[in-house]
């Protein structure tokens, strides 16, 4: 296909998987609210990087929210951030997703407070073909969810490119590719979609990873994953998709943007000088941690460890190093020895300890372990 | 040579440099892309800041440059090198590269003594010329580098006349932990300015006309007393007020409830966050990597006794000087009182002059001269030490009577008899002893064999010549600095440096008469000399590291003075070990405490040797440069005048020196003790990352320069050829000299010819070294290339036979097109990206196809017979591409910048919300204390003010809820702001200039 070169470049921002609302119980308050909060400001990322791109338009393709009928606080927040902003020549499309699909009391509804609140140049996927034109030479193509779980491919519901349409065409879905694990009840979504249907781009979501389906083809179908990430192990995720078309028929370029702030690692430390290097990590404070200690320790390293872990979680007098920690020190175990203690204990102490170390052979053996462990820790702070 | 050597010229250096001759294109894309803007860490960069100076730098300081420019759009940074390391030259080499790359206004605010340092290095060894700034209108107006002492700087009127000037692009300030000394002098304890302090009006002054200039601190000890000296710092250079917060925050945080120490477990955020604005190396990780390692300092101490005569003058002059109400001091008691005691130390010809000066007052007075032939006499009595003669304001005195003056007059001229008359000088005897041991060294190797001498007393300066020549020296050997240079050995020697060093210099180069005169006497020590006498004029500013050995024939009472004249020899460039060599009078007890203090609470001359070399002291601890800047030790000289002026009698005098003696010794301690507390604050990086660093640049280094001298060399030549200059070209110890002669199409500065060299400069000092920012590069051969490539461009490309890239389309058309990408974002950079399509193809050429495009040996075509088809909208499109995936490889550069910018703005916020959680929790508790105290209280009146205490608790726990409320939804302005300007950088999007459009047929 042979297409005219566009006057000026037509640039889009493609994101999706926001998750709004999503709770992280398992971090406890300081951390909740601060992973909470995190997902608002990856939205303020977005939002300024595609003015400063100056993008055409920005697709979010689907859970926006991370469930379909969201607290009013929730959709509230969003509504503030993007009132901040006055948008004449851009757009904001948002897409219902699995999380958060059109359905009876979805904010996406009509006459929902929440879209009655949307600056005008926000616009909402709200029916089966919706269709929006894009300055005058693209048109967004758009299949919103209406159900959690569905075996029904959205990007069939997408018309074929008409003859002698020589605009640009882009797609915008939610679903999980053909191949994906739980694919068939999840909107499986079709690999050759764009091709199949003339489509110069499809922008999905569902996929928290980045993903591009059909890196060979001139259409390219592409994951932007989420911009900051929700759980361990999403390699990928973080960034958004800016896309450039310069005609139709043409590669688009894209260009990945990294927004998230967070970094998630677990870890496991199998001795105290792992627990130390640690500690000296320079990305503490941008991390999600899951620290696992696994690892015998002596009372003196016992003391260490404990100082340490107080270094990363901070006290109500210093704040932690850590940005948000989960631990898991059920693998630490204490290893008492009477040669912990200084020589010249005196007479009775030494009298104390003696018995305390009998003790720890008989049923209250952790009890007398702990009782080891104050007396040390006395005793050093005597010194 | 002729026009017609011209063409030989140019056979032979393109031979030499490997490369036909250069087509206009080519010579306009090397250009260019040799001048564009680079980030900080890009190799050609730093190789070219390099390329600007007579130096050889070492990796610790092309380090410090790297932080320093990358810092610099952001506000700035300090450099906090020990001492020794250079941060002079760290901060040339940033001067002269962004000077070069469009800089315009730099202020430079400094101690005044270390002004005339500053400019001879700067321009001896970048080659810039700087302005002393005053309070003219036009002292500060155009481009230029301005100096300007603290005192002014900070000054009313000073302040006030550099804040309505044109704004600077950059500021240096040296030593900046004076300027911004004592804190809490200046602000109280919520970091805000106290209003009426002189310290805080100081500072403000200077933070209020610097507005949003960046900043570049120089400071070895940027902790003194206490983190919050720390944390003030970095309010120059991070101005934000983000990375640590307010002071409050900052002492809640880190330095738990001892401002002087950082809490454990916090040290090492703190170390993160300061590493951020600051960069310090320190000796031990720089010695593995300096070309010339560190040299010592040793001193030798010459001891002798004063002769009897000596003696009793010395006890009859000191009780004289002792005495109250002299008529001798009638008005200028400070001035004579002072000045007396230091020519006595100095010399007894000093002593004699200063004697015969007071008789002379004193006759005046005697005469009833009118005041200004009194003031007359007592000037020449200033002039002696060059010193600034000012009238001293006190109580009106009654005038001497007649007879009283009479009376002294006659002491005074028998003193001065005495002195004229005393037979021997056992101390000038010990200056011989000196000649004789620096023949032996030197005959050893073990010294250049010259001498520098300081003295404080013009007259000394005069006597202790005499006495060279008495001892067999000729007077050509002995060169004489002081703050006026006009004898006529002084003229003879300028005339000898004009014819040669100065009139080979390029017209650009050269100084001005005033610098002429120090570089003239300064080339008169190291070519002909052996001796240079010098006055305090000569301490500061003076590079003569090719002298290893210095003689204090007396000692001035400022420690940092001191300090100078020994960093005349012992600097940067010195190759042996500095000998300082002192002489004292064992039977003056002043004279021996004061020599203690200075040696061995000081530790200013390093290890002190007696004349046969036994070691009578050894230094320990912190090192000199630091010690007489810090707290309690800077007042030495203050004190030596009070002591002077207060006491009574020779023991008196003692007695406080002695108390002198101790109290310095325990300032010392304390100041070590807060060193040794704070000092690895600054210092965030382990050995051995800094090690790889500093590896990996003397790696990269050779093989950087080697290409830029190449593009230098290809691009001159280039350019000369195309002008038609005629020039001689010779390769030399793994450089180039050109010998360009006069052509009028070359640069207006550079009409009259000129020598350049492409390579090390270091030992060729009147030879301009080339580099990017060189005239002949920036108006000479890119506006040549720019006006030869400004019309359209038709070329046919020769595809070399073998089979490679493009081979397959010979004979196809096309169009390629350089672009410069202009990016702002947090360090400004320029790209140049290539773009080339093929008639018929739907895409542009891959880029890497492209590149080759522009490598093929370009011939000029006349144009082809029928006209390309592709559009200019087709190749506006490829090159938006080309942009769009630049972008990509500049964001990388960004993102973690931007990263560590939110992160910061982050932690400001979070710093925020631990302090006002802790006030929370503890105001909650106060309230369920007073909660308890009302229910049990039994009288009323008590109950009613428990719970009025309450309604206070409450209304403070609202306000402090609703603080956190805001801060956790990041409702603070400062934040708000940050984020804005980050968002704003990240995401900056480059502006694009087409430099070439060229049609071409591949062939």
């Amino acid at each position: 296909m042979s297409t005219e070169i566009l006057a000026t470049p037509f640039k889009l921002l493609h994101t999706s998987d926001w998750h709004l609302g999503r709770g992280f119980p398992g971090f406890g308050n300081r951390g909740d609210t601060r992973l909470a909060h995190a997902r608002f400001q990856a939205v303020d990322r977005i939002l300024g990087a595609a003015e400063a791109h100056g993008v055409n338009a920005v697709l979010c393709a689907g859970d926006v929210f991370h469930e379909a009928t969201p607290s009013e606080e929730v959709w509230r927040k969003l509504v503030d951030q993007l009132r901040k902003r006055q948008w004449s020549n851009r757009v904001l499309v948002l897409l219902p997703g699995m999380h958060d699909p059109l359905v009876q009391g979805s904010p996406y509804s009509r006459g929902h407070p929440f879209r009655r609140a949307l600056p005008s140049w926000v616009h909402v996927v709200d029916r089966e073909r919706f269709e929006l034109q894009l300055g005058d030479r693209a048109t967004l193509h758009a299949v919103p969810c209406q159900a959690q779980a569905s075996e029904q491919d959205p990007t069939e519901l997408l018309p074929d490119r008409e003859e002698g349409d020589q605009g640009l065409r882009i797609g915008l879905v939610h679903g999980r590719a053909e191949g994906l694990a739980g694919y068939e009840t999840n909107f499986p979504v079709s690999r050759e979609a764009a091709d199949r249907l003339g489509f110069d781009y499809i922008a999905l979501g569902d996929a928290h990873d980045r993903v591009v389906l059909n890196p060979d083809s001139p259409a390219p179908m592409v994951y932007s994953g989420t911009p900051e990430l929700t759980s361990f192990g999403e390699q990928s995720a973080g960034t958004v998709s800016v896309v450039m078309f310069v005609r139709a028929g043409r590669k688009p370029q894209i260009q990945e943007e990294r927004v998230s702030r967070w970094i998630w690692r677990e870890e496991e430390c199998l001795s105290l000088e792992d627990l130390r290097r640690l500690c000296r990590d320079p990305n503490l404070a941008k991390s999600v941690i899951t620290l696992r200690l696994a690892f015998g320790a002596s009372l003196v390293d016992y003391v260490e460890v404990e100082s340490l872990l107080e270094m990363l979680e901070g006290t109500k007098t210093r704040p932690g190093k850590a940005g948000v920690i989960k631990l898991d020190s059920t693998g630490l175990t204490l290893t008492t020895s009477a040669g912990d203690f200084a020589a010249d204990l005196p007479e009775v102490l030494q009298g104390v300890v003696q018995r305390l170390k009998v003790a720890e052979g008989a049923t209250q053996g952790k009890v007398a372990t702990r009782a080891l462990l104050h007396l040390f820790r006395i005793l050093r702070q005597g010194t | 040579m002729g026009a017609g050597g011209v063409d030989k010229q140019c056979l032979e250096s393109n031979a030499v440099t490997g490369v036909t001759r250069l087509h206009p294109i080519q010579r306009r894309y090397l250009t260019e892309e040799l001048v564009r803007l680079r980030r900080a860490d890009e190799r050609q960069r730093f190789a070219a800041s390099q390329r600007r100076g007579r130096i050889d730098p070492n990796p610790h300081q092309i380090d410090a440059v790297i932080f320093a420019l990358r810092r610099i759009p952001e506000g700035g940074c300090i450099l906090a090198d020990e001492v020794g390391l250079g941060k002079t030259i760290e901060a040339g080499l940033v001067l002269a590269q962004l000077l070069a790359e469009g800089t315009q206004r730099v202020l430079l605010i400094l101690p005044k003594t270390l002004m005339g340092q500053w400019r001879d290095e700067l321009y001896t060894l970048f080659g810039l010329e700087t302005r002393e700034g005053d309070l003219s209108p036009e002292a500060f107006m155009g481009p230029g580098i301005f100096l300007v002492g603290r005192e002014f700087a900070g000054g009313v009127r000073g302040a006030s006349l550099l804040k309505t000037s044109e704004p600077f692009d950059l500021c240096v300030i040296d030593e900046a932990h004076e300027l911004f000394a004592g804190i809490y002098k200046r602000v109280d304890g919520h970091g805000d300015y106290k209003e009426g302090s002189k310290y805080a009006q100081t500072a403000q002054r200077v933070r209020d006309f610097l507005g949003p200039t960046p900043v570049l601190l120089l400071t070895a000890t940027p902790i003194q007393n206490s983190l919050p000296e720390l944390w003030s710092l970095v309010q120059y250079v991070e101005q934000s007020g983000t990375l640590l917060g307010k002071l409050p925050t900052f002492k809640a945080v880190f330095c738990g409830g001892d401002p002087r120490t950082v809490d454990p477990p916090q040290a090492m955020e703190l170390r993160r966050r300061i590493a951020t604005v600051c960069k310090r190396t320190l000796r031990r990780q720089a010695q593995e990597f300096l070309k010339k390692p560190f040299v010592e300092r040793r001193a030798q101490l010459f001891e002798y006794t004063m002769s009897p005569d000596e003696k009793a003058l010395y006890n009859d002059v000191t009780a004289y000087l002792l005495e109250r109400d002299l008529c001798a001091y009638h008005g200028h008691r400070k001035l004579i009182l002072i000045g007396f005691h230091k020519r006595m130390a100095s010399s007894y010809r000093a002593l004699a002059k200063s004697l015969h000066n007071v008789a002379e007052r004193l006759r005046r007075m005697l005469e009833q001269a009118p005041p200004e032939a009194i003031k007359q006499a007592t000037l020449a009595f200033a002039l002696d030490l060059e010193e600034e003669f000012e009238d001293e304001q006190g109580e009106e005195e009654t005038p001497p009577t007649a007879e009283k003056i009479r009376a002294e007059l006659k002491r005074v001229e028998d003193f001065a008899r005495r002195a004229e008359s005393l037979k021997s000088d056992n101390k000038a005897k010990c200056l011989e002893k000196v000649l004789k041991l620096q023949d032996e060294r030197q005959a050893r190797g073990e010294s250049s064999g010259k001498i520098l001498i300081f003295t404080e007393s013009l007259t000394t300066q005069d006597y202790i010549r005499e006495v060279l020549v008495n001892a067999g020296l000729d007077p050509g050997e002995i060169t004489l600095f002081r703050g006026q240079n006009t004898s006529k050995e002084a003229r003879a020697a300028l005339k000898r440096w004009e014819d040669e060093v100065g009139r080979k210099l390029a017209p650009n180069n050269r100084p001005s008469p005033d610098i002429a005169v120090r570089l003239a006497l300064v080339y008169e020590f190291k070519t002909r000399a052996r001796v240079m006498i010098s006055t305090e004029a000569g301490a500061k500013g003076l590079n003569l590291q090719f002298c290893d050995t210095l003689v204090n024939y007396d000692l001035p009472w400022n420690p940092q003075r001191i300090e100078q004249r020994i960093g005349r020899c012992h600097r940067y460039g010195q190759e042996r070990d500095v000998t300082v060599i002192n002489f004292l009078a064992t039977d003056n007890e002043a004279q021996r405490l004061t020599f203690e203090i200075l040696s061995r609470k000081l530790d200013l001359f390093g290890k002190v040797l007696d004349a046969s070399d036994v070691i009578l002291h050894q230094p320990s601890g912190a090192p000199a440069e630091s010690l007489v800047s810090a707290p309690g030790i800077i007042d030495f000289e203050s004190r030596m005048r009070r002591i002077y002026q207060q006491s009574r009698t020779q023991e008196d005098i003692e007695v406080e020196l002695r108390n002198m003696r101790e109290e310095i010794g325990e300032a010392r301690e304390r100041f070590e003790s807060t060193l040794a507390n704070t000092a690895d604050l600054i210092q965030d990086e382990f050995d051995e990352d800094v090690r790889r660093t500093f590896q990996q640049i003397q790696d990269e280094l050779p093989k950087s320069l080697a290409a830029l001298d190449l593009e230098l060399d290809r691009i001159l030549v280039g350019y000369l050829d195309a002008i038609g200059a005629p020039y001689e070209r010779r390769s030399d110890k793994g450089r180039v000299q050109f010998v360009i002669d006069p052509c009028p199409r070359l640069p207006a500065v550079l009409v009259g010819g000129t020598e350049i060299v492409i390579g090390h400069a270091r030992d060729l000092e009147d030879v301009d070294p080339l580099h990017p920012g060189h005239p002949l590069i920036l108006l000479g051969a890119l506006e040549e290339a720019r006006a030869s490539t400004a019309q359209p461009l038709s070329v046919k490309l020769k595809v070399p036979d073998a089979d490679g890239p493009l081979s397959s389309r010979r004979g196809a058309r096309g169009r390629y097109v350089v672009t410069k990408t202009h990016c702002q974002g947090f360090e400004p950079q320029e790209r140049l990206l290539v773009t080339a399509l093929l008639e018929g193809d739907d895409s542009p050429l891959p880029d890497e196809l492209a590149r080759v495009c522009l490598e093929l040996q370009p011939e000029d075509h006349p144009g082809f017979d029928r006209p390309l088809s592709i559009p200019d909208e087709d190749v506006q499109a490829a090159v938006s591409e080309a942009v769009f995936r630049d972008q990509t490889e500049i964001s990388k550069g960004n993102q973690d910048r931007f990263e560590r910018v939110m992160d910061q703005l982050e932690r400001y916020v979070e710093d925020q919300l631990f302090v006002l959680r802790r006030d929370l929790e503890a105001a909650e508790v106060r309230l369920g204390e007073k909660q308890t105290k009302q229910s049990s209280a039994l009288a009323s009146a008590r109950r009613k003010r428990a719970g009025q205490e309450m309604n206070r608790i409450h209304a403070r726990v609202e306000k402090l809820l609703t603080r956190i409320d805001q801060l956790e939804q990041r409702e603070d302005d400062v934040y708000q702001r940050g984020r804005e300007s980050a968002h704003q950088k990240r995401y900056a999007q480059p502006e694009t200039t087409i430099l070439l459009d060229v049609e071409f047929e591949l062939k």
